[in-house]
């Protein structure tokens, strides 16, 4: 009954990774494509449908920490998954403006490059039972360029935004009502660029000893 | 009596050791290592007896009262004792009567000065309340100011310290929350719910402040008053039912200031202290059963609800 239940969750996962691979596969793609071809100012357009379905989907992993299906703790997924769903739907879905803005391309192309590797990672090992070691390294070495470009286009993006966050007041919720709650999407926004100073540098060193460890796991292996 | 003081790493923590009376009681080593240390007065020292590498178990934290005697298994003349730094403290009254000091003078500030108007409500210099604001004041403030007296007056601490972090923790928590409550109840274009409501959380709210007191009044009684600490089995009023009674009737009172005051920052307080206080008492009833297990002529620890009947 046990391996019925290993066999289903393996099948799963490997669709699911595999799945979201494609669509980040896509992304890169359509980003490179429309670099080349027209500029940087369209490439939100270009890889609009991946992006959604693929960050969106990264929903579920929070689901699989919690019940269980995937080891890694809910802690350290959900600030990073919170700040990706922040940036795709709270300022490039909803502040159009700023979809032309060069960083979008050094975004889009730093989570992309990031995804293809981790999703790819975890399919091999759902469906085939193990990575080659230069994916390893991939994995555990990429983010040494990739965080910090890709936070810097999360916190540029941000910032330029603001503008029109405070034009816009989308999002916001004014006094007085029934539940004498209110919400200013602008200084909202500020307090997330607040979070960052101190969340960056920790998120990174977090990273540095995870591949500490996975790196030299494997050695001894 | 030689001890030897070792880190937790294995390190010969103070070389030579230290030299003991035979009759020395543990306050006497913590004494003996602040006296040559300087830096580490006892409250700072966790001492604990060396366990074998690898076992999994929590090691036992020396007694203060207890000879060092206790603590020699066979070996009359030598003791290896762990020693770990613990970091700066503070007493648990300076921690609590800072951490509740912020929300008893900033929810005034909010109430009484026209602080709105740097929020862009200009023209509010002198704010008109709704009587429910008004109440909510008393309210509020009594209950932190409650807190205080209980502080000094009634608790009886497990542990004499805090580490000094905590203060920062622990403040910001409190401040934070007070600031962003008081803000929404104080404003100027606050919303007041029912009379009829209001009434019913107030009343409900004082009916439980003074259910928590007796609560306070109880597990202070459990206690002896030299500050040995210790674990008893609460006993008598709610705590029948309830091992954690006293955090039962602090969540329900909040519920009765949310009824009567109506805002989302006031509930979001609530379900956040009801998390942190439903650890805590997971945590205190685990303690309690793994200490009174009917073995060894200990009572066994009788079978109740942990913090919230009907759900845990």
């Amino acid at each position: 009954m046990a391996s019925a239940l290993t066999v289903l969750r393996r099948l799963y996962l490997s669709i699911y990774n595999w799945t979201v691979f494609i669509g980040w596969f896509q992304v890169l793609f359509l980003a490179l494509k429309t670099l080349k071809e027209s500029g940087h100012e369209n490439v939100y357009n270009a890889v609009e449908k991946p992006l959604l379905l693929a960050q969106s989907a990264a929903v579920l992993e929070i689901l699989h920490g919690l019940i269980g299906l995937v080891r890694s703790p809910v802690s350290s997924t959900l600030p990073q998954i919170g700040s990706r769903l922040y940036l795709t739907w709270g300022i490039l879905w909803s502040f159009p403006e700023i979809r032309t803005h060069v960083l979008v391309t050094s975004l889009v192309i730093s989570w992309a490059i990031t995804e293809i590797i981790r999703y790819s990672f975890f399919g091999m090992k759902e469906a085939f039972g193990f990575a080659p070691s230069w994916h390893l390294w991939l994995r555990y070495s990429t983010f040494l360029v990739l965080y910090p470009t890709g936070i810097t286009s999360e916190v540029g993006l941000i910032y330029f935004s603001l503008p029109y966050i405070k034009a816009s007041e989308k999002y916001c919720i004014r006094m007085p009502n029934k539940w004498n709650f209110s919400f200013d999407n602008f200084y909202a926004a500020i307090l997330t660029l607040g979070i960052y100073v101190p969340g960056s540098p920790h998120m990174y060193r977090y990273m540095l000893g995870q591949r500490k460890r996975a790196l030299s796991k494997s050695k001894k292996e | 009596m030689k001890v030897t003081l070792v880190s937790r790493s294995g390190r010969e923590f103070i070389k030579g050791g230290l030299e003991l009376n035979d009759s020395a009681t543990v306050a006497d080593l913590q004494e003996a290592i602040h006296k040559r240390t300087k830096k580490f007065y006892p409250s700072r020292q966790r001492l604990t007896l060396p366990m074998p590498s690898g076992s999994r178990e929590r090691p036992a934290i020396l007694n203060f009262k207890k000879s060092l005697k206790e603590y020699c298994d066979g070996n009359e003349n030598s003791l290896t004792v762990v020693f770990k730094d613990l970091g700066p403290q503070v007493s648990y009254r300076t921690l609590f009567f800072f951490e509740y000091l912020g929300p008893l003078i900033l929810y005034p500030v909010f109430y009484y000065f026209p602080v709105y108007e740097f929020f862009g409500y200009k023209g509010v210099t002198h704010p008109v309340h709704h009587p429910v604001q008004t109440y909510a004041l008393y309210y509020w403030c009594f209950h932190y100011f409650k807190r205080i007296m209980e502080t000094f007056f009634v608790h009886r601490f497990s542990h004499a310290t805090s580490p000094l972090s905590n203060v920062f923790r622990n403040c910001a928590y409190y401040w934070t929350f007070g600031a962003y409550i008081a803000y929404y109840v104080n404003h100027p274009l606050y919303t007041p719910v029912g009379d009829l409501q209001m009434k019913i959380g107030f009343g409900f709210g004082l009916v439980c402040q003074l259910a928590n007191f007796y609560c306070h009044i109880i597990l202070k009684n459990l206690r002896g008053p030299d500050g040995s600490g210790g674990y008893q089995i609460p006993c008598g009023f709610l705590f029948n039912i309830v091992t954690c009674a006293n955090y039962t009737t602090e969540i329900y009172q909040w519920l009765g200031f949310n009824i009567a005051t109506q805002t989302v920052a006031g509930y979001v307080f609530l379900v956040v202290a009801t998390s942190i206080m439903t650890n805590w008492a997971l945590a205190k009833n685990r303690r309690l059963k793994k200490l009174f297990d009917g073995k060894d002529g200990k009572p066994k620890y009788p079978r109740r609800w942990v913090i919230l009947p009907p759900f845990l």
